[in-house]
């Protein structure tokens, strides 16, 4: 039974979630960057430099959460099974248990196929936690983990 | 695949219950078409689409067949969309069978088969002949006992209890209990309320009422009134209002559990109960997730609880029938006696219970000041001095935090977790170690203030919403241990179904 102790995700995942903060800080600064131009009346210039200015304040703010949340996000594997640390501000650990684990996913998204990485989905038949994601793997890791997850439960799963 | 047996169809009189089945449907959009004020094409529209959809489901008859496999039940249906479900006999969870009146006059019924696969029933086999029902039955207990047999070790047999002691139901309930129960479930209240309201905003509704109203105790001259007479006949509505929410709840009650019976069966639970409805439902017992005993003001008051359970197949009401029950209602000690003979592989004697974190007091009573206070701001800006009143309640708040955190507690052993908390309506859940599917650690910042933490286990089919199972207000290092505890107790225990 293989095991490792607490684990960061990849580096390079902290580029991911920064990529897609910007694009989705775009978007987001667009409403209140309408709303400020609408209420002060500005002109076109001001109208560019509040959304600049909106959406510069909205990047730096997750750019800083980024590095945080990158921090707590931990996993390691023991005989028990997979346990995940993460969050910020409501810090959470989810405790999957080897010989609970129903099936498992191995997703990557456009953005996470450009960085070699993927996202493993831990499916219990639990309600509230069913699925459990652990995001910026190598897509090797991300296979073994699985397979090693798979094979000790193969060994006591009578269902 | 090949089939190997003769499928069934469904009973020759099916397409009058679809039919009944679709003018219910309809009832909804026909009253949106008749109540509702615009009156235009759209409402033929509505209308129509309702007729079609009510077609399509009379003609689904035809296409709809079911066999009973070796190993497996199989079920085909659709017209244009074709599904064809395989349901093998040792996944279903629970079986159960619905009979109306219609259904008892021609001897059919409803047979709703689920399994652990969410939300929805995994097949619904409506319209049935009762001899079919119960060779179904036998064939799906016959086979699951089969399997059972040839796949667990014998020590689960010397549990079952032989059964010829199975005729003596565990628990049943006298028509006193049933009205009680609904007396205590208030479950008119919603609906009542809703007409009331209506009643109340809606002008044209309003007049109607008064002058029907007026029809039996005389013109009233409501625009005369003077204080008084508000008080006298306000008093007067409400008591008429209260009367009539407990005898409808009441009623209520009849229909849903009158004479509800509870009894063991080899390893299920056959529960029976309705009056016009009947259901008949069969769970086996391993497959229960989650046992929650329940009290409110009133319960204690009649000095009972109530006692629901959890089964894997998590079929809500909207979606099929559904079977929560264990006692709706039963005294304390009984229901205790009930649980350990349901679950005998529990030792109940053995939980010894922690109590929370005595200074977490004060976040309860924080929580609800903010409650208070929130509402007390518009109030102050408008009423001034007046408005700081909700202030005087500050005492029983108070109270109520101490009350919270003693009253609440968790008990973890090697063989359950269980968790009680709630001050006015109390509720105690317990889950078998080998229940449970995944453990959570949560701290809020809150938390972390305090240094406390939470700890929550799920289990399938639990209920999202209520979290039953939710260690709160504890230290961190009791909460990390209990972790590390429940995560080694897990991963040695097996998980079946």
């Amino acid at each position: 039974m293989k095991t490792f102790d607490f684990k960061p995700l990849e580096i390079k995942y902290l580029m991911v979630f920064r990529i897609s903060a910007v694009l989705v800080t775009l978007l987001v600064s667009l409403p209140p960057s309408v709303g400020v131009s609408k209420f002060w009346d500005l002109d076109w210039p001001l109208r560019v430099m509040a959304f600049l200015g909106i959406w510069l304040l909205l990047y730096g703010l997750s750019h800083w959460y980024s590095k945080h949340w990158y921090k707590a996000y931990r996993y390691k594997l023991t005989e028990a099974g997979l346990k995940i640390h993460k969050g910020v501000f409501w810090q959470q650990q989810n405790m999957v248990p080897r010989n609970r684990v129903q099936h498992i996913d191995i997703t990557s998204g456009p953005l996470e196929r450009k960085f070699g990485l993927s996202k493993l989905v831990v499916h219990t038949a639990g309600t509230r936690n069913a699925s459990v994601t652990l995001p910026g793997l190598l897509l090797d890791d991300a296979t073994d983990l699985r397979q090693e997850l798979i094979n000790t439960n193969q060994s006591e799963d009578t269902v | 695949m090949e089939l190997k047996t003769k499928g069934y169809r469904l009973h020759n009189i099916s397409p009058l219950f679809l039919f009944i089945e679709a003018v219910k449907k309809m009832v909804l959009p026909l009253l949106f078409g008749i109540v509702g004020t615009s009156g235009d094409r759209q409402d033929m529209f509505i209308i129509g689409i309702a007729a079609f959809a009510s077609i399509v489901t009379i003609v689904q008859f035809w296409f709809y067949h079911y066999w009973l496999e070796e190993d497996r039940l199989v079920v085909k249906e659709g017209i244009l969309f074709k599904s064809l479900r395989q349901v093998p006999y040792e996944r279903i969870q629970n079986l159960n069978i619905e009979r109306n009146l219609l259904h008892k006059f021609f001897k059919v019924g409803t047979l709703q088969v689920e399994s652990a696969s969410g939300v929805k029933p995994e097949a619904v086999i409506r319209v049935v002949a009762d001899e079919r029902i119960k060779h179904i039955q036998q064939v799906i207990k016959y086979k699951t006992a089969l399997h059972q047999e040839a796949s667990e070790s014998p020590s689960t047999d010397t549990e079952s209890i032989p059964t010829e002691n199975a005729a003596v139901p565990l628990y049943q309930m006298s028509n006193k209990d049933v009205t009680k129960f609904g007396f205590i479930s208030h479950k008119a209240l919603v609906p009542i309320g809703i007409v009331g309201s209506v009643l109340s905003q809606n002008d044209y509704y309003r007049d109607k009422f008064i002058s029907f109203a007026q029809k039996f105790v005389g013109d009233l001259h409501v625009e005369l009134w003077a204080f008084t007479e508000w008080v006298v006949y306000g008093l007067m509505l409400a008591v008429v209002m209260l009367v009539s929410i407990w005898l409808s709840s009441i009623a209520l009650a009849f229909l849903k559990l009158y004479q509800f019976k509870i009894s063991r069966v080899d390893n299920n639970l056959h529960a029976e109960m309705g009056l016009l409805t009947k259901i008949t439902a069969n769970i086996p017992i391993k497959r229960i997730q989650l046992i929650k005993i329940k009290h409110s003001p009133l319960h204690r008051y009649f000095n009972k609880v109530a006692i629901k359970m959890e089964t894997a197949g998590g079929v809500t009401e909207q979606n099929g029938i559904t079977m929560r029950w264990i006692a709706p209602l039963v005294s304390r000690f009984n229901g205790q006696q009930l649980i350990a003979k349901i679950q005998p592989e529990v030792n109940w004697q053995a939980i010894e219970w922690l109590g929370l974190e005595t200074r977490a007091w004060k976040r309860v009573f924080k929580r609800m000041m903010l409650f208070l206070l929130v509402p007390m701001v518009p109030l102050v800006y408008f009423y001034h001095w007046v408005g700081l009143t909700p202030l005087l309640l500050t005492p029983l708040v108070y109270i109520y935090a101490k009350a919270y955190i003693d009253k609440a507690g968790y008990a973890v052993n090697d063989q359950i977790v269980a968790y009680r908390h709630g001050v006015f309506f109390h509720s105690l859940s317990i889950v078998k170690i080998t229940k449970i599917q995944n453990i959570t650690y949560l701290q809020t910042p809150f938390d972390r203030r305090n240094q406390m933490a939470r700890l929550s286990v799920d289990t399938a089919g639990s209920n999202p919403v209520t979290q039953d199972i939710n260690l709160h207000y504890l230290d961190v290092e009791k909460v990390d241990e209990l972790m590390l505890q429940l995560s080694e107790k897990v991963s040695q225990s097996k998980f079946v179904w």
